[in-house]
């Protein structure tokens, strides 16, 4: 009788804090720009550059109240598992251009304050096209200059933060940093590491409608 | 919202001069530094032309290895002077360097290879605008420009070909190169240095007499502590270059794929390759280089083997020169190596 009871008074207290959303669709997209520094750490070190663009579609919410100093000033944190859509560049001089779509997974905890930390999965497509003229010799033996790159498997993850300027205030900016690896395949029947920093800045669309 | 745009803006440009411009140092007067690749089947080549521009003779570098790069060669001294006079093609192998492309172990062949090499030769002819080419082969490069030279058609396109301490016979070159490193560990015992280590070295050996390509890293590295691959590192001089922005863990990944994966006749080289009966093929003028201090493919035997053996009339080889260079005299004796090369190419071009 008394482990009912007491169970039943957990199970009540267990979702207390989560905000009731009732009849209220809260959305939020991202519109995002970052550089990358796809970083060789090996000597001697080599840093090659590119940028990405991609869109964050949020897929689950699910904020959270703190207790905040007074009940006027509650601490909401934010729960969010979005899509991100990605393409991108990484430049490489007389080697190539990894050009690359990954519909990327990612989950972001934003602090009441808007501090945030996102972790995000990667699987997508790289193509490396050469950076220099590619010539072949054909069948009468000269040589013609042809488009030429090779397609990639690309499988990795990256660890960002950042702050969410739209989150307190009313400008609708985030700007991020973070580091991820990330292997493209094949290469010889190998996966070829990559290791990269990223920062980025995102404009934020929030809208909440009954 | 104007002001989110100029920043969006500012960033947007910051990050796009940042990414695409890096300045590239422009050859001086008459001198060339482009950048290609070869495509062969799923494969780029990637293919560097420096040197004199007027100039219609060019010497193409074969890099050893197997699996190493041309891409750093350039920084070798020896190239300076060279490309003062001479196009120099730089070209990185199938599975090797930096080369890109997905390579199924059954196209690592020394029998590809050598059609890949004809593909530089004729890209060199035509592209690179070189009448006159020679091919300039080093360690597993000289093996390899051996082989393709077993061709005739091949020799027709050539003027000539200077090949340095070849790897023509790595079969029998494995088994002469352990016995050099056991007489160097016989020698460094009686010395009383490192017993232990010297003694374990010796017993290495004992378990692994063949030397595979699972043996060839450590086989390497006792070879390094006795100068069998350099001789004296201190007449090594090099300079500064610019190099492609590569990925340099498909170099590290390369430098393990192709010796292990490397064939001739559908068996590893490292067991079977063996040129000798077909040396008496080879009819061009060639230069022949051998370092006295070679403990990677000794000199003696190797070297005599070929020079009896080789069909060319036209060959130039001094057993009297390079006493202070281990495996790769360019490297170490860059002054006399320069003089023979000019002298070679002009009286064969």
């Amino acid at each position: 009788m008394m482990y009912t009871l007491s169970s039943a008074i957990a199970q009540d207290n267990k979702y207390k804090d989560i905000i009731k959303t009732d009849g209220l669709k809260n959305k939020k997209y991202l519109a995002s720009i970052s550089g990358i520094a796809d970083m060789e750490l090996f000597k001697p070190v080599n840093i090659n550059l590119g940028m990405s663009f991609s869109g964050s579609i949020r897929l689950l919410y699910k904020p959270k109240l703190n207790k905040g100093k007074s009940v006027y000033s509650p601490r909401i944190i934010e729960r969010e598992i979005y899509i991100k859509p990605t393409v991108g560049y990484i430049y490489r001089k007389r080697y190539n251009t990894a050009l690359f779509f990954i519909p990327e997974i990612a989950y972001r905890h934003t602090f009441y304050k808007g501090v945030f930390l996102e972790l995000n999965m990667d699987v997508g497509y790289m193509f490396t096209k050469m950076n220099a003229p590619v010539y072949e010799r054909q069948d009468d033996g000269t040589f013609k200059e042809v488009f030429f790159g090779h397609h990639n498997l690309m499988l990795g993850g990256k660890l960002v933060a950042g702050y969410d300027f739209s989150k307190n205030m009313r400008t609708p900016l985030a700007i991020n940093f973070g580091t991820g690896v990330f292997y493209r395949y094949p290469s010889n029947q190998k996966w070829i590491r990559h290791i990269y920093a990223e920062v980025g800045l995102s404009y934020v669309f929030r809208r909440a409608k009954e | 919202m104007q002001l989110n745009f100029k920043i969006l803006s500012i960033l947007f440009f910051a990050v796009a001069v940042l990414a695409g411009c890096s300045p590239d140092p422009k050859p001086n007067g008459d001198q060339v530094d482009n950048y290609y690749f070869v495509k062969v089947d799923n494969v780029a080549l990637p293919v560097r032309v420096c040197g004199n521009i007027k100039s219609d003779v060019a010497i193409i570098f074969i890099h050893g290895g197997p699996g190493g790069s041309a891409q750093g060669e350039r920084g070798n001294i020896y190239w300076k002077e060279i490309e003062k006079y001479y196009k120099v093609i730089y070209y990185d192998q199938r599975g090797s360097g930096v080369t890109q492309g997905n390579v199924p172990p059954s196209e690592m062949s020394i029998e590809q290879f050598s059609e890949d090499l004809d593909n530089i030769v004729d890209f060199t002819k035509q592209v690179a605008k070189a009448s006159k080419v020679f091919i300039h082969g080093a360690s597993w490069g000289g093996g390899l420009a051996t082989y393709y030279l077993l061709d005739t058609t091949h020799q027709n396109k050539l003027k000539g070909a200077i090949i340095e301490s070849p790897a023509y016979d790595i079969k029998n070159g494995a088994v002469l190169s352990i016995q050099w490193m056991l007489h160097k560990a016989d020698s460094m015992i009686a010395l009383g240095k490192n017993l232990d280590y010297w003694n374990n070295c010796k017993n290495y050996y004992s378990i692994h007499p063949i030397l595979t390509y699972n043996e060839f890293k450590q086989h390497q590295s006792y070879l390094t502590q006795v100068y069998g691959l350099v001789s004296n590192g201190a007449n090594i001089q090099v300079q500064s270059i610019s190099t492609p922005k590569v990925e340099l863990a498909l170099g590290y990944s390369n430098a393990e794929f192709a010796p292990a994966t490397l064939t001739y006749e559908g068996q590893s080289i490292f067991t079977h390759l063996d040129l000798t009966s077909k040396l008496n093929q080879i009819k061009l003028p060639v230069m022949l280089v051998w370092g006295a201090q070679d403990g990677l493919l000794p000199k003696n035997n190797l070297a005599e083997k070929f020079v009896t053996n080789v069909g060319s009339l036209n060959l130039k080889y001094d057993d009297t020169k390079y006493l202070l260079s281990a495996h790769l005299p360019h490297f170490e004796e860059w002054q006399q190596f320069d003089v023979d090369t000019k002298a070679f190419v002009e009286a064969n071009k």
